[in-house]
């Protein structure tokens, strides 16, 4: 028989939404209520108590867990609605206390118990945007991590979410569910605004990009005749330089171009052909970040392989630089030297004349 | 104040993303920005969002009822719902609005209808699925459009003396009478507000059709609410295929080209048929150097739009290759006129 599972599901960002407008604050309440309602029956004979901006929920499988939450993930991110959500082992336990008849006015209260606690401080303490999963849990989920830019430097922490469907990832399909919609571009759209507010909450939505990326099939990607070809949306966007270029500000960053190339090199079985190498390269040269202190960056942002394969490119591409500016300083030294002769040649030739 | 139009629905509905919303909007702000490279103005720069209130396994009457107190709606142009929300909510929430409209999809609708709102200040219309995000689109049209000449006259005056009751149902009833043309929209006689960027045809897609028509069709309507001209004796008439007009009843005359200039120029001329040439254009367009020469050769070098000249038939005939050259791209206008010295009217 499986264990039960519950978690707590908090949306981000309420307090802001406040202060700019109670109308949009209302709106996003509401659609938070909704999703969760929408989502609900995915749950099977799960529950789920949603008050104002949070909710916590059980259900007695990961698997059940996975589908409610993708449902909710979908819904609420294309509408830029983003939240904090656990998954860890065990139930919740709801005490209310209800209606008195002896007293004037109304009173209700409920109170969580049971593992509702510890599911509240795993979501506290993720500090990403998506789920924190529990390492025991099983099904749909991929390797992710967290960021966190700190007086020391900037830090990562491991952690799981749910896997990205590739029609959240890519383009347009006829197979996607009523429901289903690509959500890369909201993610990509409130980590820049967010950017603009605290770079250390814009660090938050670089979780769900590396889930992303972790989700992604690149087994097909090839790229020729200055095209990407096999390639999903969400790598094209990374590989171009599009998403490096709007998140430039963002802290750890290129933690989030060291995992790509990383999973680029794992799907590829180490083989990554040159022409994607020279492109992804290229990409990456542009964050000089990406080639400082590689010894530092942990195992599960990038593996020892890929890291090893990364550096071996990037330091032949610094000699071949070097090469070409040393040849480029050689020719232009002699060219001036040529210059020169010929012009004392011309002047010698005139004076005998 | 930015206005709002809000989508009740389920996350199934075909304007439940984010991206098919801001596809709708951006079209309606395309062709904004038509007409006013089109007509050679300015419009008010008018914020309009379109949001989204999920229902989950609610009814949209009961998510409206819950999330629209009505003290703070004022700013919610429309609401549109997959199925009927019902009048006493609606009434609740936004009958003190300056304008609102509902829409409401319904299987069954082949044309859209305009009926009876909740207010002599909204609207209801009841159309097919498919046809609501065009009359989305036509709501933050017409209420651009509208702004815009309400800041003019008349209907400046019409609104401060009668209000926007007044307005609206005039246009309920400049709508009816052009229903002959109009195919894709019903309205009815209880109606209370009509959208007229919704009475032109063209398809989706047609944009620069769209735009055009649209302003073309407020400017008759405001141009409706004129007085009539007070001329009886015709001492200018225009003389047209369908007939003899007094001048005054030309589009413009009156109201954007005084008739009394027209009538001062006139009497300084003999009996006879003449052609009155009327600048329509911004005189922006005479900076371009292939209309430059044309214009001042028409108008002189400082020429203002509505600015007009008189020619002889003679005179006509020598420049007529020019004057139909700005006439046929729409710069100018051409008008016929027949100056009779024995009528009884004044000049």
């Amino acid at each position: 028989m499986s264990s039960p599972w519950c978690g707590y599901i908090d949306m981000l960002a309420t307090r802001s939404i406040a202060q700019r407008n109670v109308r949009d604050l209302r709106d996003a309440l509401n659609n938070f209520h909704s999703a969760l309602d929408d989502s609900f029956e995915e749950l099977g004979p799960g529950s789920c108590y949603a008050f104002s901006d949070g909710a916590f929920f059980s259900c007695p499988s990961s698997d059940e867990f996975s589908n409610f939450y993708r449902r909710i993930r979908n819904e609420l991110f294309q509408q830029k609605i983003f939240f904090k959500c656990s998954l860890i082992p065990g139930e919740i336990e709801v005490n209310t206390r209800g209606d008195n008849p002896s007293r004037k006015g109304r009173f209700v209260s409920m109170t969580f118990g049971g593992d509702a606690p510890v599911a509240y401080q795993k979501e506290s303490e993720f500090k990403g945007v998506g789920c924190s999963v529990h390492s025991s849990a099983v099904g749909e989920f991929v390797d992710s991590y967290y960021v966190t830019p700190g007086s020391g430097g900037i830090s990562a922490t491991p952690t799981r979410d749910v896997r990205y469907t590739h029609v959240e990832l890519d383009r347009p399909r006829a197979d996607a569910a009523p429901w289903e919609w690509r959500i890369f571009d909201p993610i990509i759209e409130a980590c820049q605004t967010t950017t603009a507010q605290s770079t250390r909450v814009a660090a938050y939505y670089l979780t769900p990009i590396v889930s992303a990326i972790r989700s992604l099939d690149l087994r097909s990607v090839e790229f020729h005749d200055h095209e990407w070809l096999g390639a999903p949306y969400a790598f094209e966007e990374i590989a171009t330089g599009s998403v490096p270029r709007a998140l430039r500000q963002v802290p750890g960053i290129h933690f989030v171009l060291l995992t790509l190339f990383d999973h680029l090199f794992n799907q590829k079985n180490g083989n990554i052909p040159h022409a994607v190498e020279a492109q992804i390269l290229g990409m990456m040269q542009k964050h000089p970040q990406c080639f400082r202190k590689l010894d530092e960056v942990k195992e599960f942002v990038i593996t020892h392989p890929a890291r090893a394969r990364l550096i071996n490119l990037h330091v032949n591409a610094e000699r071949q630089i070097e090469r070409t500016r040393r040849a480029t300083r050689i020719r232009i030294a002699r060219t001036a030297a040529d210059s020169k002769a010929r012009a004392a040649k011309t002047a010698a030739d005139k004076e005998r004349a | 104040m930015e206005r709002r139009g809000y989508i009740v629905a389920g996350n199934t509905h075909r304007f439940f993303s984010q991206s098919a919303r801001d596809a709708l909007e951006l079209q309606a702000k395309h062709i904004l920005a038509l007409i006013e490279k089109q007509q050679q103005i300015t419009l008010p720069s008018i914020r309009f969002a379109i949001k989204i209130q999920t229902i989950g396994s609610q009814k949209p009457t009961t998510v409206v009822s819950a999330n629209f107190p009505g003290s703070e709606n004022g700013d919610i142009r429309v609401i549109l719902s997959p199925s009927k929300i019902s009048e006493d909510v609606t009434r609740r929430a936004f009958s003190k609005n300056d304008l609102f409209v509902l829409i409401e999809e319904d299987q069954g609708s082949i044309t859209p209808s305009a009926k009876r709102g909740v207010s002599s200040t909204s609207g209801h219309i009841q159309t097919h699925p498919l046809r609501s995000g065009r009359l989305l689109q036509d709501i933050i049209i017409d209420v651009t459009i509208g702004t815009y000449f309400r800041d003019r006259e008349p209907l400046k005056t019409l609104v401060a003396n009668e209000g926007l009751a007044s307005l609206y149902s005039k246009k309920v009833a400049f709508a009816r009478a052009r229903r002959g043309g109009a195919t894709h929209l019903k309205v009815s006689k209880s109606a209370s507000y009509v959208m007229l960027s919704s009475i032109v045809s063209g398809s989706d897609a047609e944009v620069d059709r769209r735009a055009s028509d649209i302003f073309e069709v407020w400017q008759q309507f405001v141009e409706s609410l004129s007085p009539p001209n007070p001329l009886t004796g015709a001492s200018v008439i225009v003389r047209g295929p369908s007939g003899d007009v007094p001048l005054g009843r030309i589009r413009g005359v009156g109201r954007q080209l005084s008739l009394k200039q027209v009538r001062a120029a006139v009497s300084t001329l003999g009996a006879g048929d003449y052609i009155l040439t009327i600048l329509r254009r911004s005189p922006n367009i005479r900076k371009k150097p292939a209309f430059r020469n044309q214009f001042t050769h028409i108008f002189g070098p400082n020429a203002k739009l509505n600015s007009f000249r008189i020619y002889s038939i003679n005179e006509y005939e020598s420049n007529r290759r020019i004057i139909q050259e700005l006439e046929k791209y729409g710069h100018i206008s051409i008008v016929k006129i027949v100056v009779d010295k024995n009528s009884s009217s004044n000049i």
